[in-house]
């Protein structure tokens, strides 16, 4: 890979920092089909660059949103204890997987990662919390929320999704290398009666103990690349920086839209070309 | 923060300082002696002894590598926490994701 090509794969990796680590998904949904279609790295080269790269926009990302309070560290646990399990499962499969079928299903996951992203989220009003609330886990809490400027408070429903949305998760981490945001943050929202803003923060934590499950296996089958992933993990790092500093001033809606079109472009350009 | 998130946080940001210097001081490496390097994932035993001649692939992969198990130490920081706390199913849960963490690493490797 040549100097000019590696700079190229710098700026890119800064702009993918910033955009992933605001939204709470993973780096794969703009790395992998840049890395294949772009530069010409085989996909499992770019999945398994993609994993190290979610470990480190999870951990800059989950530094500043665990100083704000937005990640329920609890709550990720639930996730955690079976995105690993899948994580491992997914990775796998991509393994012994064909390449094309691989980049179909890749498509078909960011189709399906934008129709999350367009789709209403529910909107969890704030309610008072009290001592004798019936939490045996532990999982209510509250945050500050920067847009209407006031503490938000929240119960967390149905617990136990955790464990499903977590296995799903993995999977899509594992075997796409997208992260497990497409499933994390629609099931917090939408069942188990967490924020959005809570949801995008805990999923991002949750990504990067996925994403090392997957890592460390694609690791073993000599699919990192050192040269490549460490400059696309200095770019991400960047971006993460920059990120979360600018997430809380910024319209989440018009973002979430915004991208969901550039995804739905991107996976009809991965079909095109597939099928000449 | 409560203690618990102080302690995260600092673990966090310490594994992703270390990982970024290690692997940037291996790009610096390698920009001044360009010639020593195939860019291709090294075996342990290969990353020890490259990491002493100063090799900067296996300094770069020394430096993924330990970005790849930061998650381990995440864990272990909010397991630690939770038993200063007695919290006994966080304890469980804590236990059972780092496990599986680490034991599906392993395992796979020697499939």
């Amino acid at each position: 890979m040549d100097f000019l090509a590696l700079c190229v794969i710098f700026l890119f990796s800064i702009l993918a920092g910033i955009i992933v680590s605001m939204l709470g998904i993973g780096a794969g949904v703009m790395l992998v089909p840049f890395l294949t279609f772009v530069i010409g790295v085989p996909i499992k080269v770019a999945i398994a660059t993609s994993l190290v790269d979610a470990i480190t926009v999870s951990a800059t990302a989950s530094s500043a949103y665990i100083k704000e309070r937005k990640t329920n560290v609890r709550l990720a646990l639930w996730f955690a204890a079976t995105s690993t399990v899948g994580g491992t499962t997914g990775a796998l499969i991509a393994l012994r997987m064909d390449r094309t079928l691989l980049s179909e299903i890749f498509a078909i996951a960011l189709i399906v990662t934008a129709y999350f992203m367009i789709m209403r989220r529910k909107k969890v009003p704030s309610v008072k919390l009290y001592d004798n609330d019936a939490d045996p886990f532990k999982l209510n809490s509250s945050y500050y929320d920067d847009e209407i400027k006031q503490k938000v408070n929240y119960r967390v429903k149905h617990p136990l999704l955790g464990f499903v949305g977590g296995f799903l998760s993995g999977n899509a981490a594992g075997l796409l290398g997208v992260g497990g945001g497409i499933v994390n943050v629609p099931v917090m929202n939408l069942f188990m009666n967490v924020p959005v803003k809570v949801a995008t923060t805990t999923s991002a934590f949750i990504i990067g103990i996925t994403a090392a499950t997957s890592a460390a296996i694609y690791y073993s089958y000599g699919y990192i690349h050192p040269l490549l992933a460490v400059t696309v993990l200095e770019g991400i790092f960047l971006g993460a920086i920059i990120g979360p500093k600018v997430q809380g001033r910024l319209k989440s809606e018009a973002l979430n839209t915004g991208f969901a079109v550039v995804l739905v472009v991107v996976a009809f350009l991965i079909v095109a070309k597939l099928f000449g | 923060m409560t203690r618990m998130e102080t302690n995260l946080n600092r673990v966090i940001i310490s594994g992703i300082c270390t990982s970024i210097v290690i692997s940037s001081f291996g790009v610096v490496v390698l920009a001044l002696q360009p010639e020593t390097v195939t860019d291709l994932t090294l075996v342990p035993a290969q990353l020890f002894s490259g990491i002493k001649m100063g090799n900067p692939l296996a300094i770069m992969n020394f430096g993924i590598i330990l970005l790849i198990i930061s998650p381990v130490m995440w864990l272990l920081t909010v397991l630690v926490s939770f038993v200063g706390e007695r919290d006994r199913n966080y304890i469980v849960l804590s236990i059972f994701v780092l496990l599986m963490l680490i034991s599906s690493s392993v395992i796979i490797t020697h499939l």
